[in-house]
């Protein structure tokens, strides 16, 4: 085979290969940007109703807070429980930790390619708005940004105040995923809830 | 030549059949690019519309950052990048020992904690230590003490104490602060300690003792963790049929000792504090003058070193100092003949009469002939909080509790974690074969997942179930193994409030840090009691006497009525004046076998009796009690206030209105020195001593982590990168490539030519 008929091969191999990848991207993007508009309705009926509302029949995780941060006009619906089914959709809580706007610890996972990209961006005494299925609103204040190695995290299960911590995978921008260091952002509760 | 000829020929058509096919595949190509390009150009445009700033970013400069954070792991416990601007503190917190003393005199602890705040340091510095009491302690007493002057602090409404604080704080004066943050969680701050410097905080509370079956119990909280300290699981105290009175000291009462409320404090905590440094030393001294003879002084989970002289005790760690990392509990237990079964103490503050008064019910030998039947609901959490010795505990626990049914019992076990299953439909009778089998399923339950409680309680208190009288006296229980952590609190009570009905609930906290607010106020709401096991060791124990107590309650429907001579009086509410009874609690719960009834009053001077009302099985029952006589103990006002702050408080709950509460709690915490959800204590040096132009820096001292918690149990944070990126990433590498195959497969044209001409 010639050098030009290698090369016409190699071009078709690589360029299904850039199609293919490019999809998977796209579809991990797409995924997560098209089910929040499809979780906006499960959310409002949840408040209606005042319980866990499943947001397609087949789903296993329901819409469990809102989550704003007025000053990146970020704004997203969390899923109940932290695990791949429901981080494809929507940033997760963890189920084992605080109920959000609840006292105790409460930790929100979100991809950070996705929902939680924008924690790289969120600083110190930034807002972060919270409604619960309630619809009661907590208003947490930005704390503490940290980065923290997820094989040695500890929270304390037990803490009488109110903190919600937001976590995604660090680095921001890693090439590679599943290296063991986690960003995480803490917040406390500012103010009790308040009906919307 | 012909076959060469021919050969050729076959050869040239090969060759240009060859060279067709890949033109032709090489314009599919180029079809197949133009579209794919288009596609690519478009998930590019969405991939930049969903995140602009990450597709914007120049890729080198991520990739440096990449490896400087590689170079920041090998220095990573579990933080890397501590608060901006905050760089370095966390190394020199100010080092905090505390000393402990205690009176303890019939009903009553004294309390004095002594804190002691060292600066090792070359900087000024500001330190925060946050520390438990008991849910009931009443904290009314402050002194900071520095070199040989000693500052009394003054009760203050927080906001103002606050203010107060910071004002010293910024002037350079030493100043200290106690906050409560939760009713058992108090933080105390302490402003410009100077450079090697040590400054003495003393705080007093006192702390009512519990005394069920007997035995007298008080708790010392040591871990900062407010769901650690049970409050003591006997939630009620003393007893007598006749109201004598002891030559004793005063009294602390209160089964209801938190807000329910989380009381916020401008101070904020970070989750720093809680640290594995074995932090804070804390010795404990202890002077008990019981005023009985006592059969046995003991300790369980500390070593202690006892004298007697006098019939008085003196006690103290053996080891003289312990790490602080588990509560210290002491239990002593009167000679049969002289436990107590009354008890009344009196104190006049203020031209007002206060009164204290433990009542025990007899206890009738035959309530359990009076029950025809009884069936037992056991709800257990699974959830992965759970996990570990916990588990083990609850499943020790649990088939203890199976092997003490009897035949006539009905039984049914409920499990939940994020689902909740029941072994049986329905309860079915304790049998042997029946208990064998709930052996082995207790056997195999494992923790894991979330802690969905509503649908456990619902099950266990399904809707429509009304007392069925035609059965005679029907006992339906329920008891709930469980560490409690749990956050949606209020919507369980108000389901164990709506569907109880005959039913009782009975929690049992388990592990080291079960939520102890929410097992107590969950008991109370179900109308039974709540026990702690602490200790695996204990389990045997503490189930034998809950399964005792249970039986039946001794007494319910209580209800109280005061007397002057024959007359009763009203009892009054806020707004009414002196001339009425104000008492609390102000509902009375059923009282279980060895539990006494316990009232904390204000009395006006005519008030002379007390007449219990209630029921004793179906019975009715009552008896008269003289208030007259009964020692006088300082103290007993002091708890009536605690008492009423927190039956303030827990209105709240009730519908009562926030501001209305909030000025009431204020009021009576300011009349009465004690800190509060809504006061503080503060001490403020007059002079200055920090020079201005000294900069001051804050540390929260480290708290250590409970003994046994979860310090190995860490949480796992669920992988949140997405290989979106690393698609992204190969698919423009393959794009470029593909590129440059193109260009190499074009650049190719002339070599082609030449391959033809041969």
């Amino acid at each position: 085979m010639s050098r030009q008929q290698i090369g016409r091969v190699l071009v078709v191999i690589l360029l299904g290969i850039s199609f293919w990848q490019f999809s998977s991207a796209a579809l991990i993007q797409g995924k997560a940007w098209l089910a929040q508009h499809l979780l906006q309705h499960a959310w409002s009926s949840t408040l209606a109703r005042k319980q866990p509302v499943k947001p397609w029949p087949w789903a296993d995780t329901w819409p469990v807070a809102r989550i704003e941060v007025p000053r990146l006009g970020e704004d997203a619906i969390v899923l109940a429980g932290a695990e791949g089914n429901s981080l494809a959709f929507a940033p997760g809580h963890m189920s084992q930790t605080a109920s959000p706007g609840k006292q105790g610890v409460s930790i929100i996972s979100a991809h950070r390619d996705t929902h939680f990209s924008f924690l790289e961006k969120v600083q110190l005494n930034d807002k972060v708005i919270v409604t619960d299925p309630n619809g009661m609103k907590h208003v947490y204040v930005v704390t503490q940004l940290q980065i923290v190695d997820e094989r040695h995290f500890h929270i304390s299960q037990t803490l009488s105040r109110q903190v919600l911590m937001l976590t995604t995978c660090y680095p921001f921008d890693a090439i590679n995923p599943g290296g063991p260091l986690r960003y995480v952002v803490t917040t406390e509760a500012l103010s009790r809830g308040e009906f919307i | 030549m012909n076959s060469q000829l021919t050969n050729y020929v076959v050869q040239h058509r090969s060759a240009v059949i060859l060279s067709r096919f890949f033109e032709t595949i090489t314009t599919f190509a180029t079809y197949l690019f133009v579209v794919l390009s288009g596609i690519v150009l478009m998930s590019c445009l969405v991939m930049i519309a969903l995140q602009p700033v990450q597709a914007a970013e120049p890729r080198q400069e991520s990739i440096q950052h990449l490896s400087k954070v590689r170079l920041d792991e090998s220095r990573q416990g579990s933080l890397l990048f501590a608060q901006q601007g905050e760089k370095g503190v966390y190394a020199s917190a100010p080092v905090v020992k505390t000393d402990v003393s205690m009176d303890i005199a019939g009903m009553l602890a004294h309390v004095k904690v002594e804190q002691q705040f060292t600066n090792s340091t070359a900087q000024w510095q500001e330190g925060i230590y946050v520390f438990p009491l008991p849910d009931d302690s009443a904290v009314d007493r402050l002194r900071m003490k520095i070199g040989e002057r000693i500052i009394e602090g003054k009760i203050k409404e927080k906001g103002k104490a606050r203010k107060h604080y910071e004002k010293a704080k910024r002037e350079g004066k030493k100043a200290a602060l106690v906050e409560q943050q939760r009713p058992n969680m108090f933080t105390n701050s302490v402003a410009n300690i100077g450079p090697g410097e040590s400054i003495t905080v003393t705080i007093h509370y006192q702390q009512r003792l519990a005394y069920v079956d007997g035995e007298f119990s008080l708790r010392f909280p040591m871990i900062v963790n407010p769901r650690y300290i049970p409050k003591s699981d006997e939630s009620l105290d003393l007893a007598i049929n006749e109201v004598t009175s002891q030559s004793n000291e005063i009294s602390d009462f209160s089964q209801y000792g938190w807000g329910g409320v989380l009381a916020r404090s401008e101070t904020s905590i970070s989750m720093n504090e809680y640290s594995d440094v074995p932090a804070s030393p804390v010795t404990i001294h202890i002077k008990l003058d019981a005023g009985l003879p006592l059969t046995s002084i003991s300790s369980p989970y500390h070593k202690i070193d006892t004298q007697e002289k006098d019939g008085k005790h003196t006690i103290r760690l053996a080891e003289g100092v312990t790490p602080g990392d588990r509560d210290f509990v002491l239990r002593w237990r009167p000679t049969l003949k002289k436990a107590p079964q009354a008890a009344l103490f009196s104190e006049i503050r203020d031209e007002e009469k206060y009164a204290l008064l433990m009542f025990m019910p007899p206890h009738p030998q035959n309530v359990r002939d009076n029950i025809s039947s009884r069936e037992l609901i056991f709800i257990i959490d699974t959830s992965g909080s759970m996990g570990g010795a916990s588990i083990r505990q609850a499943r020790q626990a649990l088939q203890l509790a199976i092997k003490k049914l009897t035949p006539e019992d009905r039984f049914n076990i409920i499990q939940f974690n994020s689902y909740t299953s029941q072994l049986y439909p329905n309860a079915v009778s304790a049998n042997r074969s029946n208990i064998n089998q709930a052996l082995r399923y207790i056997n195999s339950l494992n923790a894991s997942g979330g802690t969905e409680m509503l649908p456990a309680l619902q099950a266990a208190l399904p809707l429509g179930r009304h007392a069925d009288s035609s059965k005679g006296n029907h006992v339906r229980q329920v008891v709930f193994l469980t560490d409690g952590s749990v956050s949606n609190e209020f919507q369980l009570f108000e389901l164990i409030k709506n569907r109880l009905g005959d039913s009782r609930l009975f929690t049992i906290g388990i592990g080291s840090a079960p939520n102890s607010h929410f097992m107590n106020k969950a008991a109370r709401y179900g109308r039974g009691t709540y026990t702690y096991i602490g200790d695996p060791r204990e389990v045997e124990e503490k189930i034998q006497s809950l399964f005792k107590r249970i039986e039946a309650p001794v007494l319910t429907d209580i209800k109280l009525e005061w007397m002057s001579g024959n007359r009763s009086v009203y009892v009054g509410e806020e707004g009414l004046d002196n001339s009425t009874v104000q008492s609390y609690p102000s509902k009375y719960p059923d009282l279980y076998a060895g539990e006494p009834l316990i009232v904390s009053m204000r009395l006006p001077e005519k008030v002379d009796g007390l007449q219990i009302k209630g029921m004793i099985n179906t019975h009715g029952w009552q008896r008269n009690l003289k208030l007259t006589g009964g020692a006088e103990k300082a103290g007993v006002a002091k708890r009536w206030a605690r008492e009423r702050i927190a039956s303030l408080l827990e209105s709240v709950h009730d519908g009562a209105d926030r501001n209305t509460v909030r000025n009431a709690v204020i009021k009576t915490a300011l009349a009465h020195h004690l800190v509060s959800k809504y006061t503080s204590l503060v001490a403020v040096d007059v002079t200055p001593s920090r020079p201005i132009n000294k900069k001051l820096s804050t540390n929260k001292v480290k708290t250590p982590l409970p003994a046994g918690a979860d310090k190995t149990k860490m949480l796992r944070l669920p992988k949140t990168a997405t290989p979106a990126r690393m698609h992204f990433m190969l698919a423009l590498i393959s794009l470029v490539l593909a590129m440059a195959s193109l260009i190499f497969a074009f650049s190719g044209i002339p070599g082609r030519r030449s391959v033809r001409v041969r």
